[in-house]
């Protein structure tokens, strides 16, 4: 799932700057799930703006909203009308839904209210974790299941590095563990240590060429 | 269809003088869709209620606004009214004008009168109708544990006429049952246990055996275990024995030894089960096979039954006490003695001892709360033992209805009083399952499934599990089971969808009574359990407090919305208090912590903002400590207050 | 004239390496009389590549110094900075300027260094490296196309002998000594066991490779402390902690460098590796001192 988190207030407080009505629009699917832009968050995010516009002795008019889904045309153009009456729409969706949402009023400055920052999973309430970063080409069976790619921090294929601090932790951030130490208790588990042995050549970085595109055929 | 209140005073005969009541009504009966404004002296009396009962049915009311005593006394007694009338009993709001408005604060209070009475018609809007249904439950318990007490539960509730499943890992019980109403399974385990109270799916495995039961309520009551630890890092050293290794050494060997020592507290202190087998081994040893018999200890637990008369029998027989402090030092010698030094307290000084035999045992929870414990989410305590360490759920309850502790399982209880456990849970298990059904409140919280987006946040934080993962219409949804919900509503503040809606303190309706107070206000969000009590308890005491509060009711501390802080704050409140159950003795557990972590982020989120930090703060505090509730509203008042 | 590296690798008995830090800028002089102060009492001379991932002026810019004054240069070149096409370019550019050792490392992180918004690079790992600097070595670039002028590098890695977990470690070690090398420089080390374990290891891979202990004098007990805490692979026992608490202020480096010594000599008496490399780094006027006390001058 993408996981996001908001932009400091103060970013979005300048982004917003000038603009007298605006829509905060959130996304109903991966960004609620990781608690940065549904609709709890527009509701927040919102009462925010209003708050400090207050303070300020500025107008400022917002409508709230939330689109299912922020990375499709047609969900996104349910919202048209409601875009007409502001001048500016702060996004609390991905990167992908603020682009969306941008190529389909493109008269409208969008900004977007979130960083989007990985491809993750919840370890537990409120703790998201980097699992992947679409590389295009997965080597998980090779690894025993863990990814160097984004959970070794220098991307090693050969690993560990020698940096690992003591009890397997990463040399860069003593609270992650080294992927390789992992990797190596993975494999043993399963007596496939032999693949931790092996070889392997250097990456082919360019198997997604980006900007990516996939063409898929009708099935 | 717009709605149309009925609205009552009452002035409590005529002693809250210092609100005018003619003023309130006069107020009152612009308030839009009020279609009836009544004023009596004591709306309790039973002539008042059905006064209030026939202009209910007369003017159409579909739902009723109180403003009287505190609903703490009241609410009972005008539900039923309502429910006279033809209205549903939900249907009700009370504002507190007594003791939160008249016996709170000095002088003239009509304005803030009105203002509650406002707020409380405001938020009515909100109100939903609650049917009760009755829920099946299956009439079988699940007892877990052939020890002591795991038999004499099985045979407990077994008499009271359930049909009893007794489940024990060994191969043999500690006593025979010939109960045809009791099933035995033993050399048997719980390999997993879905669903809630009236309704949990068991899967059972004895030897090759899978075994797939239903039960309507678990009770665990396995004992704990003493074991014998060992004392030199991990390996255990000749001469240092556990109390069941005496025991069959005394059985079986003849030969005498010069000193035996007996360690208590060697990790942590004053266990009454350690102490217990440590006083009984001692004079045993003293009178069987020993001189020199000692007992090392910081201090001996002896409140349990007849440990007192064990202590001073064992003085008097010769056995020696020493209480000690700081680390015991255990070396073995090579003659296979062990030499023991410890300081002792009363002499001030190292002491040395060279026994023939140590025994140290200590109290250790039963192996399964390791693993079952965290599986089934009903909570173990600091020291590995079943329940969490909260006030509400002594004696046997755990945080899930439904699942119970009795015995040694849940602490170092001594055989008394595990065997007062098992008369507790015998009348919690009979009360909840005798019947076959239970009566219950039907979508007090509800999930709506089109908005829920299944990111399992409310059922991670539901903190009686109460919510379940349930396929809908090729969807897997949020859904509450009711019979096991306690209405903390701490699933729908968390929710990142919005999709969870209370029928009772509603976001709607805590909202709409936000926007019908003026600027200015210091809004108090008080829990249920405790706050609204110690706020009641300040007016019945006539501590005076500012004026500026306005009290908002939740289930709980937990409950209270980032966006309720906020919109109080958008809508002109000087300063947010958000006051709950100290810490160990909230009724949802973990409600008074979520909702300091949520201030705390609040706070943050106004520093960030450029606003002060300080307009919004926690507090916990007990239900009678109305002390605290004036000095905390006061000081908030004094830090931000106009 | 310096003897080549390669050739001392084969005759010499105890070999001893040491390490130079290059500049932050142009101005070489201090690179240069550290140069000149080392070059002839050891065997070579390391230069570090943007060391700690702090931006400094390139290895191969000091390793031409080196030549250029007559010392024997070995080329410290990370994955952290380069891509492939970087990566084979200046090793040919390296290798026609007469430099041919070359030290394969993965590289720091860098969030540890002064520019630490850069994009790390590591489109290569140490291992992969290795593999390359054979192939450009045989005449062919990495996708196989034919070299005008190939390369003769003498290939050396490094090891981290108190690494803990060691195992996963040492599955990648026999990785690079498989892919071929010919010296091994270790990261600081200071529990000979640890060190002896390692030889093992690496013998019973490869009964050729040269095997060079890392050497880096403690010069406080905090020093040592700080070490053990953020370190990785660096681990200073409690005796040699012990030894610095106490010391005053002004007598702390040379004891550093008096613990340095004696273990020197220790893994040179019992012959329990093939030579050292002393790192030094902002200290290298105190080498030719270490050098002494542990009788290799």
């Amino acid at each position: 799932m993408i996981i996001a988190e908001r932009k400091p207030f103060q970013e979005i407080w300048e982004m917003i700057r000038g603009y007298e009505r605006i829509m905060v629009v959130g996304c109903g699917t991966c960004v609620t799930v990781c608690w940065a832009g549904g609709e709890k968050e527009v509701g927040v995010l919102s009462s925010q703006l209003r708050l400090r516009a207050a303070e300020e002795g500025r107008k400022l008019n917002i409508i709230e909203s939330v689109i299912e889904r922020q990375c499709e045309k047609e969900m996104v153009e349910e919202i048209a009308d409601k875009v007409r009456e502001v001048d500016a729409v702060l996004s609390m969706g991905c990167g992908v839904g603020v682009q969306t949402i941008a190529e389909t009023f493109e008269e409208k400055p969008v900004f977007p209210a979130l960083n989007t920052t990985f491809m993750g999973m919840p370890e537990r309430e409120g703790i998201w974790v980097e699992r992947c970063a679409a590389c295009g080409d997965c080597m998980l069976y090779w690894t025993g299941g863990i990814c160097p790619v984004v959970r070794c921090a220098k991307g090693l294929l050969n690993g560990p590095c020698g940096g690992t601090r003591r009890g397997g932790k990463c040399e860069i951030d003593p609270d992650k563990d080294c992927a390789w130490v992992l990797i190596y208790q993975r494999l043993e588990k399963q007596g496939r240590l032999d693949l931790m042995e092996r070889y392997y050549e250097p990456k082919n970085y360019r198997a997604v060429k980006r900007p990516g595109k996939i063409e898929a055929a009708i099935r | 269809m717009r709605e149309k209140i009925a609205l009552f005073l009452c002035d409590c005969h005529h002693s809250l003088k210092n609100i005018d009541f003619d003023a309130v009504r006069e107020k009152a009966e612009k308030l839009e869709d009020v279609v009836h404004v009544g004023l009596s002296s004591a709306l309790c009396l039973k002539e008042e209620l059905e006064e209030m009962a026939s202009a209910v049915r007369e003017k159409g009311a579909d739902r009723v606004v109180i403003a009287a005593c505190s609903p703490r006394l009241s609410e009972p007694i005008f539900r039923n009214a309502i429910q006279e009338a033809g209205l549903n009993p939900n249907m009700l709001s009370i504002a507190n004008i007594r003791e939160q408005c008249s016996w709170a604060h000095e002088g003239d209070v009509t304005d803030k009168a009105i203002e509650m009475i406002r707020m409380a018609v405001s938020g009515s809007r909100s109100l939903k109708e609650i049917r009760r249904e009755e829920i099946d439950l299956t009439r079988e318990v699940l007892v877990v544990g052939g020890g002591r007490t795991g038999v004499r539960t099985a045979l407990e509730i077994s008499r009271l006429g359930l049909k009893t499943t007794l489940l024990e890992g060994t191969d043999h019980l500690h006593a025979e049952i010939n109960d045809e109403n009791v099933e035995v399974l033993t050399g048997a385990t719980l390999v997993k246990v879905e669903g809630n109270v009236g309704d949990f799916s068991v899967r059972i495995k004895k030897g090759e055996e899978e075994i797939l039961r239903r039960f309507g309520a678990i009770i665990f009551a396995e004992e704990s275990r003493m074991v014998g630890i060992p004392t030199s890092g991990s390996k255990r050293v000749s001469g240092v024995i556990s109390h069941d290794e005496l025991d069959e050494m005394i059985r079986s060997e003849t030969t005498r030894f010069e000193t035996v020592a007996f360690l208590l507290d060697l990790h942590g202190e004053g266990f009454r089960l350690s102490t217990l087998s440590a006083l009984r081994g001692a004079l045993m040893v003293k009178e069987k096979r020993a001189s020199e018999v000692y007992v090392l200890c910081k201090n001996l637990k002896v409140d349990s039954q007849g440990a007192e008369a064990l202590y001073r029998e064992a003085r008097d027989r010769g056995v020696l006490f020493l209480k000690f402090d700081g680390k015991v030092k255990i070396e073995p010698l090579e003659d296979g003695r062990v030499k023991v030094k410890a300081k002792d307290v009363l002499l001030g000084d190292e002491v040395e001892l060279t026994c023939d035999l140590v025994v140290v045992e200590e109290v250790s929870p039963p192996p399964s709360a390791e693993e079952i414990g965290p599986k089934l989410r009903v909570g173990i305590d600091s020291q590995g033992f079943y329940q969490d360490e909260n006030v509400h759920l002594y004696p046997v309850l755990s945080r899930r209805k439904g699942i119970f502790f009795v015995g040694s399982c849940r602490g170092d209880l001594d055989p008394v009083r595990a065997s007062m456990d098992v008369s507790s849970v015998a009348i919690e298990v009979y009360e909840l399952l005798s019947r076959g059904k239970m009566s219950v409140e039907i979508e007090r919280v509800k999930v709506e499934p089109d908005k829920c987006r299944s990111c399992l946040t409310c059922i991670r934080f539901c903190p009686h599990s109460a919510i379940r993962l349930t396929r809908l219409e090729e969807r897997e949804v949020a859904q509450i089971y009711d019979p096991a919900c306690d209405e903390c509503g701490l699933c729908a503040t968390v929710c990142p969808a919005k999709a969870i809606a209370l029928s009772r303190e509603s976001d709607d309706g805590i909202l709409a009574q936000i926007e019908a107070m003026e600027e200015g206000r210091i809004v108090v969000f008080c829990c249920a359990e405790s706050a609204y009590h110690a706020a009641d308890r300040a007016g019945m005491l006539k501590m005076a407090y500012p004026s500026q509060v306005r009290i908002i009711p939740v289930p709980c501390a937990g409950r209270v919305d980032t966006l309720h802080i906020l919109k109080a704050f958008e809508n002109g409140a000087t300063g947010v208090l958000v006051m709950g159950c100290p810490e160990g003795a909230c009724r949802h557990l973990e409600g008074n912590i979520r909702a300091r972590e949520r201030v705390r982020y609040v706070q943050n989120m106004l520093e960030e903002m450029g606003l002060d930090g300080k307009r919004v703060k926690m507090v916990g505090l007990g239900p009678d400590m109305a002390w605290k509730f004036v000095q905390e509203v006061s000081g908030m008042m004094k830090e931000v207050g106009k | 004239m310096a003897r080549p590296f390669r050739q001392t690798l084969q005759e010499k008995d105890f070999i001893v390496t040491a390490e130079v830090g290059p500049q932050k800028g142009t101005d070489t002089r201090k690179v240069i009389e550290n140069i000149e102060l080392l070059k002839d009492k050891v065997d070579a001379l390391n230069v570090t590549d943007n060391q700690g991932s702090v931006m400094k002026y390139p290895s191969v810019g000091v390793c031409l110094l080196i030549k250029e004054h007559g010392g024997e240069p070995i080329l410290q070149m990370t994955c952290r900075d380069r891509n492939r096409l970087a990566l084979q370019a200046d090793l040919l550019f390296a290798y026609s300027r007469g430099i041919d050792n070359v030290l394969c490392l993965t590289g720091d992180s860098i969030d540890i260094g002064d520019h630490n918004e850069a994009k790390p690079v590591f489109d290569l790992d140490s291992v992969q490296l290795i593999h390359m600097v054979h192939t450009l070595n045989s005449g062919r670039d990495m996708v196989g196309n034919e070299l005008e002028g190939k390369t003769d590098f003498c290939i050396g890695t490094t090891g981290t002998p108190s690494a803990d977990p060691i195992e996963p470690q040492l599955i990648k070690f026999k990785k690079k000594l498989k892919a071929g090398v010919s010296f091994v420089q270790t990261q600081a080390v200071y529990d000979l066991d640890d060190l002896k374990r390692f030889v093992e290891f690496a013998r019973s891979v490869d009964e050729k490779v040269k095997i060079l202990a890392g050497i880096v004098p403690v010069v406080s007990a905090r020093m040592a402390e700080f070490m053990n805490e953020n370190t990785p692979g660096v681990f200073v026992p409690q005796e040699i902690i012990d030894e610095m608490k106490g010391v005053p202020r002004k007598r702390r480096v040379k004891k550093g460098i008096e613990i340095a010594a004696r273990m020197i000599r220790r893994i040179k008496e019992e012959k329990i590796c093939d030579g050292v490399h002393i790192m030094f780094i902002g200290r290298e006027e105190r080498v030719p001192e270490i050098l002494e006390s542990a009788g290799l001058l």
